[in-house]
Order: C-alpha cells, then structure tokens, then sequence
C-alpha cells in the first residue's frame, strides 16, 4: 500500500526557509538611528526584469549616506534580483542586516552578500566614530 | 557447491571500511564554505552566545518575522560585520 502526502498537515514547526543574520555588535544610545530598507527599482519581467537602480527608505541621514555610496549601489544592483529587500534593523546592543527568507535549497554561503553587509557595517561603524561612539 | 564460493569471495574476511558521516549544522556548513572562500570565520556551539537567545528583530519593521529558530552563529575575523547568525522561519 503507498502512502499518500498528508491531507492536513500541521500549520505549524520548522519550515525549510532560512535567513542569514549578518550582525554588528555594537551597544550605544545612537543605534536606534540606523533604521533602513533596501528596495529594488526594476525594468522588465520575468527573464527580462533587471534592477536599475537602488532605493534606501529610513530613519536620519543613514539612508542617505547608504543611497549616496556608489560602489554600495553597484554592488546591490547585481545581488537584488535575488536577495530581493535588505533591512538593516538595530536593536539594544547590535544592528542586523539581512535579506529575505530563502529555501533550503539556495541557502548556502553568499559571498556578494557578506560584502554588502561588510559595506554597510563600514558605514554604520564611521557614522558610530562620528557621534563619538567606539566601534 | 559452486554457489558456496561464489558467496565467499564477494564478502572475502569480512573487512568493510567503515563509512564515517559527519553531520553539519548550517550554520557549520556555512563556516566550512567561507572558509574555503577565504573568509576567517569559526562556527560557534549553539546557544553558546547571548546572541543567540534573541530577539532576532527589533520589530520595528512591519511583518518582522516573531518565530524563528536559531541555527548557529559564526564568528566573523578581518570584517566590519562581527558575527553571522543562521535563523530558521517556524
């Protein structure tokens, strides 16, 4: 007798979706200020759809200093189509930057995106030495 | 009679080498693959970091993820970025 694929399976445990963290620990009073979103502009669908440019939204001049970094945006440019969205979110004692959730399937090491993050790590650390923070 | 032979040269002395598997964690796998990338990184044990104990999102994002599972966190050398965490969606 073959078993079929379950008719009602549990809403809910672990799902074969993961997420990289690329965390900087840093704590200071200055973290809630590095709030921001990547978003993607795009031309085109399906096989045709390229990103033409970048588009920082967030909290401060951050997202300004991110939007203005050209290398960051070239950088972004070839890896958004897959990451899609970036989110720099800052928490008490460590900012996270991440991508979207990806299957199992292609969720081995990204070496574009360690440098993105390194990048954007080096923006958030000058803008830290600024305000007199060490990090 | 031919059969009896046959049966022992096909298992000889019974000298099979033994097949060692070695499971990985991801956040394992991934510091195995940056290093071969040429990236210092060392796995750390899991729940080894106060890191790992969470929150993972401040939040302050709509639609931020509140569960998720964390898989393993990895030491970053020569990097602005300090550590790498592997979270997996509940």
């Amino acid at each position: 007798m073959m078993l079929g694929q379950d008719p009602a399976p549990l809403p809910y445990g672990a799902l074969p979706y993961f997420q990289v963290h690329y965390i900087v620990q840093v704590e200071s009073d200055e973290n809630a200020s590095f709030l921001a979103k990547c978003e993607p502009i795009t031309r085109g669908h399906f096989g045709n759809k390229r990103v033409i440019d970048v588009r920082w939204t967030g909290l401060d001049g951050f997202a300004n200093d991110l939007q203005s970094d050209s290398e960051l945006t070239e950088m972004l440019k070839k890896a958004m189509l897959r990451v899609g969205e970036i989110r720099v979110d800052p928490q008490d004692d460590n900012i996270r930057i991440y991508g979207k959730w990806t299957h199992e399937d292609r969720s081995s090491y990204d070496g574009t995106m360690l440098e993105i993050a390194d990048r954007i790590a080096m923006h958030i650390r000058q803008k830290l030495r600024r305000l007199g923070v060490q990090a | 009679m031919e059969h009896d032979d046959s049966h022992e040269e096909e298992h000889g002395h019974g000298e099979i080498e033994p097949v060692v598997v070695k499971i990985l964690s991801p956040s394992q796998t991934m510091a195995e693959e940056m290093k071969k990338a040429g990236v210092q990184s060392d796995a750390l044990d899991l729940g080894s970091h106060p890191l790992e104990k969470g929150p993972y999102y401040s939040q302050l994002f709509a639609l931020s993820s509140r569960l998720a599972t964390n898989k393993g966190l990895i030491r970053v050398r020569g990097k602005n970025v300090d550590f790498i965490q592997v979270l997996q969606r509940n």
